[in-house]
């Protein structure tokens, strides 16, 4: 009967029409986080490597107001064990054991891209000022306000070869807007946390 | 460190049913109930019936359709003795439900709460009362307009499969666009070029929709009209 | 005086004639949207990717609101490096395809919405009460998803506080929804089951 074919045709229809539209929106914006899909996604919000340094930006310095304060000569990184600060200033960092690491940044928005991160191992610098590997930390970073000016980072980052206080982005020092002068990097954490223009590492345990 | 922290209200509000505007949707509920309760009573004047049913009989071929009801569904508490994994996932849901609520109640402030709910409410007004509409008069005026052109139905259908899925991808679009021209952070975020990508994205499916018509069009009207 | 045996006759009421042309208005707006398309089967199939699509967007979502904001006794996996990458990348794209799939949920089952009378018991409320949440909090959830990726927030509300409530909400109205709807979804799970059905006659499931 007619009235059958007519009616599983508009069924089919209807369900190829959400199949396309579905994974077609999925192809036009999925690029931005899968690098094969990349060319295909025209709706994306971030392109796979626009930016300085091959990198995305979320926050600017101008946006979080640490221009000065990055730019400073004086900067130190100060790690914090027990109540006694110890200050590593750029150079103090530079003289140390750098290792590199290949890690990405995963920004909530659902985009990501992988880089090449240079710098001290965060459990290094934890056994220079006398604590354990395994110590939570709390993070602070130049940035004077925001929601993550200060965070917190679990015991199993830290002890991780692969967390790093990062100097250099794919072989050049930190651009301002990436973190200079040092940042936070550490697998499989959100952007939002990988925190940049360091100020303090403090261990809390 | 949480930020829910920092919008806790001043007020320690409940909202809901304190409100008036709670009052008045639980008079319309009340109303309304008394108002089904009261047809189903006059229904049962056989005459009456008779007359009503011819007025109102639901079209042939809807399975979804809801029908007034002659038949007494079971209770939620049968429901609850028969099918104890239905209820156990009624009452979970209940209580993530209420566990959301709780969040909202205890993290906003009363003015950002209402203002919510507006934003729920609208949810619903733009689907039900806009997006939803335009898009089945949409197909019905493709229906028309394919069949007076002599269109098959497959052709017919391939044209508002096109159109749903180009108006699909512009209601996604179509804010990028509009957050671009406000302005980004940066030159990273929305980096692309959206009102090209999506005026691309309709030219491929005008292409596709168009080739595609044509072919079902002219098989068409080959198969109905085959001369040697 | 004789007794009456027929009820007496009286003037239909106000409320009565108003009951009666909407009942007719909705009936007639039902007739108009009545569609192949528009089955429980087809709701079926739809709604189950859509629930898919949400259950990948619930995890995910939550993982990413923890490893921000950890309950005190949680530890996370540092390996493989790329979690978060993936976790969140399925989060965003699942999330944009779901509204797709919402789109397409909606559309099937948009006839309901004129069902007459709107509420027949308690029971018959809460149920639509509970879609109405439903379909309010995943309607504004993901679009509030897909314009965070655009960095722009037209809402005054904070949008990490309602983004995480909101999907509580979501999950507990789907869940729900799931619940009572279970034996119509096993009816028409299968293909076969369903065409079996289509030929018994339009009357099978009045249950709304």
């Amino acid at each position: 009967m007619t009235g059958e074919r007519d009616a599983r045709l508009s069924r089919r229809a209807f369900l190829t029409t959400v199949g396309v539209g579905t994974i077609g929106l999925g192809l036009l914006t999925a690029g931005q986080t899968v690098d094969a899909l990349a060319p295909l996604a025209l709706f994306a919000p971030r392109r796979v490597g626009a930016g300085p340094q091959g990198l995305p930006v979320n926050r600017t310095a101008e946006a979080a107001a640490v221009r000065d304060l990055a730019l400073a000569p004086d900067w130190s990184l100060e790690v914090v064990h027990q109540g006694v600060p110890s200050r590593f200033g750029l150079d103090d960092l530079r003289a140390l054991e750098l290792v590199e690491a290949r890690l990405p940044i995963a920004c909530v928005e659902g985009w990501s891209t992988e880089a090449t991160w240079r710098g001290v191992r965060v459990r290094d610098l934890l056994a220079l000022v006398g604590a354990p590997a395994r110590s939570a930390c709390r993070i602070a970073s130049l940035e004077p306000n925001g929601p993550y000016a200060v965070t917190s980072m679990g015991a199993e980052y830290a002890a991780d070869p692969g967390t790093l206080v990062a100097i250099e982005l794919g072989g050049e020092p930190l651009d301002l807007d990436h973190g200079y002068p040092a940042r936070l990097i550490a697998p499989a954490r959100p952007g939002v946390l990988q925190t940049k223009w360091l100020r303090t590492i403090e261990v809390v345990s | 460190m949480s930020a829910r922290r920092s919008h806790r209200g001043a007020v320690g509000a409940r909202g809901g049913l304190d409100s008036p505007a709670g009052v008045g949707l639980a008079l319309l509920g009340v109303v309304v109930l008394l108002l089904a309760r009261r047809r189903r009573r006059r229904g049962a004047d056989p005459e009456r019936r008779r007359r009503a049913s011819r007025r109102s009989r639901p079209a042939p071929l809807m399975p979804l359709m809801p029908r007034t009801p002659r038949v007494r569904r079971p209770g939620p508490l049968a429901l609850a003795a028969a099918a104890p994994g239905r209820a156990a996932v009624i009452a979970l849901g209940a209580a993530a439900l209420g566990y959301g609520a709780w969040l909202v109640l205890t993290d906003l402030p009363i003015d950002l709460i209402a203002w919510l709910a507006v934003w729920l409410a609208g949810a619903i007004v733009v689907h039900d009362g806009l997006i939803a509409p335009i898009a089945q008069l949409a197909g019905v005026a493709i229906d028309r307009t394919g069949r007076g052109l002599r269109m098959p139905r497959s052709a017919r259908l391939l044209v508002a499969g096109g159109l749903a899925v180009g108006g699909a991808w512009t209601l996604v679009a179509a804010p990028e666009i509009v957050a671009k021209a406000r302005g980004a952070a940066n030159p990273t975020v929305l980096a692309g070029d959206y009102a090209a990508a999506l005026a691309w994205a309709w030219i491929a499916i005008a292409v596709a929709v168009v080739v595609g018509a044509v072919v079902l069009t002219s098989r068409a009207r080959s198969r109905a009209a085959p001369r040697s | 005086m004789t007794e009456s045996t027929t009820r007496p006759r009286r003037r239909a009421g106000i409320v009565d004639r108003a009951s009666r042309r909407l009942e007719e208005r909705a009936a007639g707006i039902r007739r108009a949207l009545d569609s192949p398309v528009r089955t429980t089967r087809t709701a079926v199939v739809v709604g189950r990717l859509l629930g898919l699509a949400f259950a990948v967007c619930f995890a995910t979502g939550l993982f990413s609101h923890f490893l921000q904001d950890p309950l005190p006794w949680m530890r996370f996996p540092t390996v493989p490096a790329d979690l978060y990458r993936w976790t969140q990348g399925a989060h965003v794209v699942a999330g944009t395809m779901s509204i797709v799939l919402l789109a397409a949920k909606l559309w099937t089952v948009y006839p309901r919405l004129f069902a007459w009378p709107p509420v027949t018991s308690l029971a018959s409320f809460l149920e639509r009460a509970s879609i109405g949440v439903l379909v309010a909090s995943a309607g504004l959830q993901v679009a509030m998803g897909l314009l965070n990726t655009y960095q722009w927030y037209p809402w005054p509300f904070d949008f990490r506080t309602v983004h995480f409530a909101l999907a509580w909400v979501v999950a507990g109205s789907l869940a729900i929804h799931v619940a009572v709807k279970l034996p119509e979804i096993r009816r028409h799970w299968r293909a076969a089951d369903a065409e079996e059905r289509s030929g018994a006659g339009p009357r099978e499931d009045g249950a709304s």
